[in-house]
């Protein structure tokens, strides 16, 4: 079968005989991992060995011992390149001028190859790990190649992990951050949905960065509360946004140096996102609340209207936004996005407002039973906060 | 006296008569607000269900023939026979192509279809001595790791494998435990303490996750610089209250079992937001009552375990609706084959048999042993060795004599 290989002896997997099964593949994989077995024993290194680790990686991509020996003779046959030009130099040979570009472009075409199985097995660690340690070796040069055979891998499996992952590494090693804040837009554009973008969004924006001054970040607070917000019309539904919006929330309000105008003034534009896609009314939250704790979450006066907008409140919930909140909903909230009533019930809670967001988090276990025991245990906190 | 609309739509046997005496048919007959005498009264005559009624009464009883008894469910849901046959075929066909192109995780696959039956009570269907002699064929001295099957390289994960394979069968005395110590020294990187998963230089949580749980298991914490593990991996913290496999990586919930119990073996489940994550956790429960792994995913069974066992270990495994998960479960099994599915009707293998079944063991299934969130061993494993263990409650217990794992500080290896 492999009259080249006639000096090799073959060592076959060390299991008892077992009948032979007739799957027309198996003598194939049988035989070259027989080979492959024999070259990890002798360490040989040569390009037929190079070339047999892509025979059986072609036939089973996970096998992380073959890519192992791929690396290691990738690395060997690069390094006995480089020797040999470097004789050839003290030879005064005028032949291996090539010899740099040759060990380089063997780096290039490993790159290639490592791309070309990622597509192959795009669910597979090895096949990244591999591309890292070619991209270590070939720098800056690969970057391009790097977005590119990502972007490829994405456009099979928008949320392939692994290839998130390793737009991250290249990202960050090479300093792209720019440039993948606008391709993070391009592919929420394209599906808002992918949470995957979403998370590279939220590190490429404000991974740490120590140049960032105050003025800076809330400029792109402001912008990334504008956009998500726009994303969160597009499908109001999409736990992915919110969790966007509240991270950015949250990451603000914990920067040190940040004034607590500016916090609250964010803390503001975010509840304003939230009310805007809750129905919530002042009497509905009265009503769940008489019903617990036999009290008005609000005061009411008979100039209430069940569909406007509050028309007087002390205890602060809906003061301020009162006038600025478009005019509530029907009473009817099976359309309300449950992420926005949790968010706004977070909130109201984290401004202090104990009361309304203790409200919401019982509407909220009664319209989520699934995690009933997680909002009547925030219900429950809010009520320690109160005292 | 006949009581109609008893939802079958049948009427129960006419011939039961009952005599009354009239005061019991005067208490009766104001509880339900009809006469019991009179037949053609509507109340024993309701008009039939709406198509959308009938669907709704097929599932409540569909349902209720699930949930049998208060607290539990019936044992006999669980295709307990089915599922221990099922994985000794597995392991006994080595012909069948999952076999030939598994090989590179060849440990991991037995530690699988082993803790399974180890669970169901069935770990003597299989030949203790072949496969401890087979475990120990991946044993690579050189290096001091277990490879996942014989001419492959020592990795951690299938180092964890082996000594979870030895741990079932009380075999812990094979072990080279001073080889593998310095084998896991070698893989924390010098720069953030992150863990590698063998020379080739690959970081991921994982590989923390189990450096961390092998020492333990081995009696040898500091082998490892756990204050510096620790670190690493509270910088795999999210924006979402989530973890990711390096810091960036999007959050995960396989990722997040290696983070909560990475850091549960450091005695420092201090660093986490427990409300932050264990509503993020709680989230990936989604109507039909599967869990996915992520935002905007489609549910699959092996996240039942991820999900589920770092909430208990934060002591939030009822933040989910656990009926809900373990329907989605049993629903997953393959009732021709055995084995677990990832989803309702997909083709089972041993990897969701085992999450599927450990899943139903934390959430107390009848017929199923304990199994420990934190080691992913039969509880009664961990008591054997005597590691600290943790209870479903995620209270910790068992704490070994003389452990050195100390409350957050950085030990010199």
């Amino acid at each position: 079968r492999r009259p080249e290989w006639s000096d090799v002896t073959p060592l076959a997997q060390p299991e008892p005989a077992r009948p032979v099964v007739a799957i027309d593949y198996r003598p194939e994989y049988v035989d070259a991992h027989d080979y492959f077995r024999a070259i990890l024993k002798s360490g040989e290194v040569s390009r037929r060995a190079l070339d047999l680790t892509a025979e059986c990686l072609r036939m089973n991509g996970a096998n992380y011992t073959v890519w192992h020996r791929r690396w290691a003779l990738v690395e060997a046959l690069a390094a006995a390149e480089a020797e040999r030009s470097a004789e050839a130099d003290t030879r005064g040979e005028k032949g291996d001028r090539d010899a740099k570009p040759m060990r380089e472009s063997l780096f290039d075409l490993e790159f290639a190859y490592a791309a070309a199985m990622a597509l192959e097995n795009p669910k597979n660690y090895q096949v990244w790990n591999h591309m890292r340690l070619v991209s270590a070796v070939l720098g800056k040069a690969s970057a391009d190649r790097n977005l590119t055979a990502t972007k490829e891998a994405l456009e099979l499996d928008a949320k392939n992990i692994h290839a998130w992952t390793h737009r991250g590494w290249v990202v960050k090693k090479f300093g792209l951050q720019d440039a993948e804040r606008r391709f993070t837009e391009a592919m929420i554009t394209r599906d808002v949905r992918n949470n995957s973008a979403w998370n590279q969004r939220f590190v490429v924006t404000f991974s740490e960065n120590d140049e960032v001054t105050n003025e800076a970040l809330k400029r792109t607070v402001d912008s990334e509360l504008a956009f998500v917000s726009r994303k969160i019309e597009i499908a109001p539904d999409n736990e992915s946004a919110w969790n966007y919006l509240r991270g950015v929330a949250r990451l603000f309000a914990q920067t040190k140096e940040i004034e607590t105008n500016d916090v609250a003034l964010v803390t503001k534009r975010v509840e304003e996102i939230a009310r805007a896609h809750c129905s919530v009314t002042l009497s509905e939250m009265n009503a769940l609340f008489r019903e617990k704790e036999g009290e008005d979450v609000v005061p009411m006066d008979a100039n209430d209207d069940k569909n406007g907008p509050p028309s007087r409140n002390t205890r602060g919930a809906f003061s301020s936004s009162a006038k600025e909140t478009p005019p509530a909903k029907l009473s009817s909230d099976t359309n309300d996005s449950r992420h926005a009533v949790s968010l706004l019930a977070d909130v109201l809670f984290s401004s202090g407002d104990c009361v309304s967001a203790a409200a919401l988090y019982e509407r909220l276990a009664h319209r989520d039973p699934i995690r009933a025991n997680y909002w009547t245990h925030m219900r429950d906190e809010t009520r320690r906060s109160r005292g | 006296p006949t009581m109609g609309g008893d939802g079958d739509g049948e009427r129960e046997d006419d011939e039961r008569k009952v005599e009354l005496d009239e005061e019991t048919k005067k208490i009766l007959e104001d509880f339900i607000g009809a006469p019991i005498d009179d037949p053609t009264h509507p109340f024993w005559n309701p008009p039939p269900l709406t198509e959308e009624e009938e669907a709704i009464f097929e599932d409540v009883k569909r349902r209720a023939k699930e949930c049998v008894g208060l607290d539990g469910f019936a044992e006999d849901l669980l295709l307990k026979d089915m599922h221990v046959q099922y994985v000794k075929r597995s392991s006994e066909d080595k012909d069948a192509i999952e076999y030939v192109l598994t090989d590179h995780l060849r440990l991991s696959g037995m530690y699988w279809g082993l803790t399974s039956l180890d669970l169901l009570g069935r770990l003597d269907v299989v030949d203790a001595d072949e496969i401890v002699d087979f475990v120990q064929r991946c044993w690579v001295p050189e290096v001091g790791g277990y490879a996942p099957c014989v001419y492959h390289d020592a990795h951690v994960l299938y180092t964890l494998s082996a000594v979870q394979i030895l741990a079932l069968f009380d075999r812990m005395e094979l072990i080279d435990r001073d080889a593998i110590a310095a084998f896991l020294t070698s893989l924390q990187r010098e720069s953030d303490g992150a863990i590698m998963g063998d020379e080739w230089g690959e970081v991921d949580t994982r590989f923390a996750y189990c450096a961390l749980s092998i020492s333990t298991l081995i009696d040898r914490p500091h082998c490892i610089d756990r204050g510096k593990v620790v670190e690493w991996i509270d910088k795999c913290k999210n924006f979402d209250g989530g973890y990711g496999s390096d810091p960036g990586g999007e959050s995960h919930a396989g990722q997040v079992f290696t983070c909560v119990g990475g850091l549960a073996l450091c005695d420092a489940v201090d660093r986490i937001d427990h409300t932050f994550l264990g509503w993020w956790l709680a989230e990936r429960q989604v109507k039909a009552g599967g869990l996915n792994g992520r935002p905007e995913k489609l549910p699959d069974v092996c996240y039942s375990w991820w999900v589920l066992s770092s909430l208990c270990i934060m002591g939030k495994m009822h933040w989910i609706d656990q009926k809900a998960l373990a329907r989605f479960i049993l629903g997953c099994q393959d009732e021709k084959k055995g084995g677990i599915a990832d989803r309702p009707d997909d083709e089972p293998d041993v990897y969701h048999t085992f999450f599927g079944l450990a899943a139903l063991s934390l959430m107390g299934f009848p017929g199923i042993k304990p199994i420990d969130p934190v080691f992913a061993l039969p509880t009664h494993v961990c008591e054997r060795i005597g590691v600290m263990r943790t209870a479903a409650d995620g209270t910790v217990v068992g704490r070994r004599e003389n452990s050195s794992t100390t409350k957050g500080e950085s030990v010199e290896p």
